[in-house]
């Protein structure tokens, strides 16, 4: 009896010493995660930096109605998601097929070589990588410009045609998360069984069949979860990306602002504190809303893989 | 036995000469763009408006560099404050994510289940933009202050169940005869744990550092003082305004051509200024970059 009692306290003892370590992650995701989580009802009211969050009068809804009566909300969503979209599935391939061939590389020195090079631009931040394509595109000394006069062809002003951007912020992307993006599907090719292809290609299967019949099949999983898990969080953006590569021009915003650069110009531009929460609150929500339904699907499809 | 003999015949294979030439061109796409910025600002500025951006300068020109060592007070403080801050956040990020992880690998522990979903859920919902500044600006006071740059970002999510996962793969024998010597839980945890983590530790910390070196965005949300401001964070300024680096320049160098201004070319120094020592360093610590991204399996 007394033996137990002794067992039970020290368990509660071990207890709270974990617990105890576990407390600096607590308090710091307290102050900068849960806390602004009931900031959320910022949106509601109507803010006044005297009064705070809560002491501010209740707006009721008048911040929502504001964006959503304005012509900016389908322009931002439009492009949240269209770009998105195009960024996962095309990133996806790309990253497919960019492993696929490294998978052809037989020597593992090549392999470190070619990965080594591939990476270095996810090193970069968006800030540096900014700066590289202003090298490209800059209108009177950028590289691309000078290489269409050359061909007699007049150059094209970049910065202010807002049609040609979401072809650049896609080659943009890819340029930088090609290469550490693939990483993923070269370890599940890695991890195939080589007989399959061996017995493919005693069959008589060529490097292509074999790809197509073999290789690809053996990853779809990993592709289908990484498709899945990157559409939960399609309205999300990449804030670096649209806002530094596209220099937060005005010209561009047509094609180029998405729900994040739009709040953040809403705050910090505009200091319209009611809106910028009120389309900060939107997103939050529809996002969970995605989320919870893409880990819905991938528990139904692979168990192992869901998140929750 | 049939394992390695097959390893060895691939081995063997010859990889093909399109696959080379695939990658051989691939490598120039990534590192083009580099040597050019890097040529830009080798070059004088009327050769750059007369002869644009080049893969390889026209002629080499250092003004844009004696610039910059002439006038490197912005630059340093920069310097200092993005070292600052990837020490600190690096540091105590790893032993606070550790802890935590460590927390939630420990069978024994009673609150596990609430704990694991009070460090997940703000992956799944946030407060967003507005609500996080308007906190940390009027209640938290954090403008101009150097916290602003660590502590909101220093509990990764993904990086804490990383090693959660890693510490779970271990026997748990190892932490259980420890405990029958009359261990306590902090000694397991930095005696036993943290040694044993050290490879999936070395990937956090590289992942930490990196992120805390290209850090802007809360430097742009944050600091206004031009004393306070990241390295990225002024190259960003840079890139709106040439003036921000002018207008603090005093010392015009010896030598230099007074008509030949510096602009882009100086632009492109400040650029490789930044980023060329990490380009050279982090090169060498890939290997825990691949780690990251093919471990971290998030689950409940």
């Amino acid at each position: 009896m007394k033996e137990k009692k002794r067992i039970r306290k020290k368990g509660f003892l071990d207890n709270v010493q974990l617990i105890s370590l576990a407390l600096p992650a607590v308090v710091l995701l307290a102050i900068f995660s849960y806390w602004p989580m009931f900031g959320i009802v910022l949106a509601f009211k109507d803010y006044k930096a005297s009064k705070g969050i809560w002491g501010s009068p209740w707006a009721k809804l008048k911040n929502f109605e504001f964006f959503f009566r304005s012509q900016d909300l389908t322009r931002i969503l439009r492009n949240t998601l269209v770009l998105n979209f195009l960024f996962i599935i095309v990133g996806i391939v790309c990253a497919v097929l960019f492993a696929l061939v490294m998978f052809e590389v037989k020597k593992a020195s090549h392999v470190k070589a070619y990965q080594t090079v591939a990476i270095l631009p996810s090193f970069l931040s968006w800030i540096a990588v900014g700066y590289i394509v202003y090298a490209l595109l800059e209108p009177t000394k950028g590289i691309l410009n000078r290489i269409i006069e050359a061909f007699g062809a007049e150059g094209i002003s970049w910065y202010t045609e807002a049609s040609y951007w979401p072809v650049i912020l896609l080659i943009v992307s890819l340029w930088k998360s090609v290469g550490l993006g693939s990483i993923i599907y070269y370890a599940a090719l890695m991890g195939v069984d080589n007989d399959l292809s061996e017995a493919a290609k005693i069959d008589g299967a060529n490097k292509l069949q074999q790809t197509w019949y073999v290789s690809i099949p053996q990853i779809i999983p990993v592709i289908m979860i990484r498709f899945i898990m990157s559409v939960g969080g399609i309205f999300r953006s990449d804030f670096g990306l649209f806002y530094n590569v596209t220099r937060n021009i005005g010209a561009l915003y047509s094609t180029t602002d998405v729900i994040d650069t739009y709040v953040y110009r809403a705050l910090m531009v505009q200091g319209n504190i009611g809106m910028s929460s009120a389309v900060s609150v939107f997103q939050s929500v529809v996002c969970l809303i995605t989320l919870l339904v893409t880990n819905g699907i991938v528990r139904k499809v692979s168990p192992d893989n869901s998140l929750f | 036995m049939k394992k390695s003999r097959e390893t060895q015949k691939r081995k063997q294979e010859k990889t093909s000469l399109p696959v080379h030439i695939f990658f051989l061109l691939f490598g120039l796409i990534c590192l083009i763009p580099f040597i050019t910025v890097v040529s830009a600002s080798f070059s004088s500025e009327l050769d750059l408006a007369r002869y644009g951006f080049r893969v390889l300068p026209k002629k080499w020109d250092l003004t844009a560099y004696k610039y910059l060592f002439e006038n490197p007070k912005m630059v340093l403080n920069a310097y200092g404050v993005t070292i600052f801050i990837t020490v600190v956040g690096t540091v105590f990020g790893v032993l606070f994510m550790a802890m935590v992880a460590f927390c939630l690998a420990r069978s024994s522990m009673k609150l596990k289940s609430v704990l694991t979903f009070y460090i997940y859920f703000p992956t799944l919902f946030s407060g967003g933009l507005t609500a996080s500044y308007i906190i940390n600006t009027q209640y938290l006071n954090l403008t101009n202050s150097l916290a602003a740059l660590v502590a909101p970002g220093l509990i990764n999510i993904f990086n804490v169940f990383m090693i959660r996962t890693f510490l779970k793969q271990q026997p748990a024998s190892l932490f259980e005869a420890a405990k029958i010597d009359g261990a306590s839980e902090y000694a397991i945890f930095f005696r036993i744990a943290l040694p044993l983590a050290k490879p999936v530790l070395a990937t956090v910390a590289f992942l930490t550092a990196l992120d805390k070196w290209n850090e802007w965005y809360n430097s742009m949300l944050y600091i206004r003082d031009n004393d306070k401001i990241t390295l990225q964070h002024m190259l960003q300024r840079m890139m709106n305004n040439i003036n921000v680096l002018m207008e603090n320049m005093d010392n015009i160098p010896m030598g230099v051509n007074l008509a030949d201004i510096p602009g882009e070319n100086l632009r492109m120094a400040m650029l490789i200024v930044s980023i060329g020592p990490m380009m050279c360093f982090f090169p060498f610590f890939q290997k825990y970059f691949t780690k990251g991204m093919t471990v971290g399996a998030i689950k409940g």
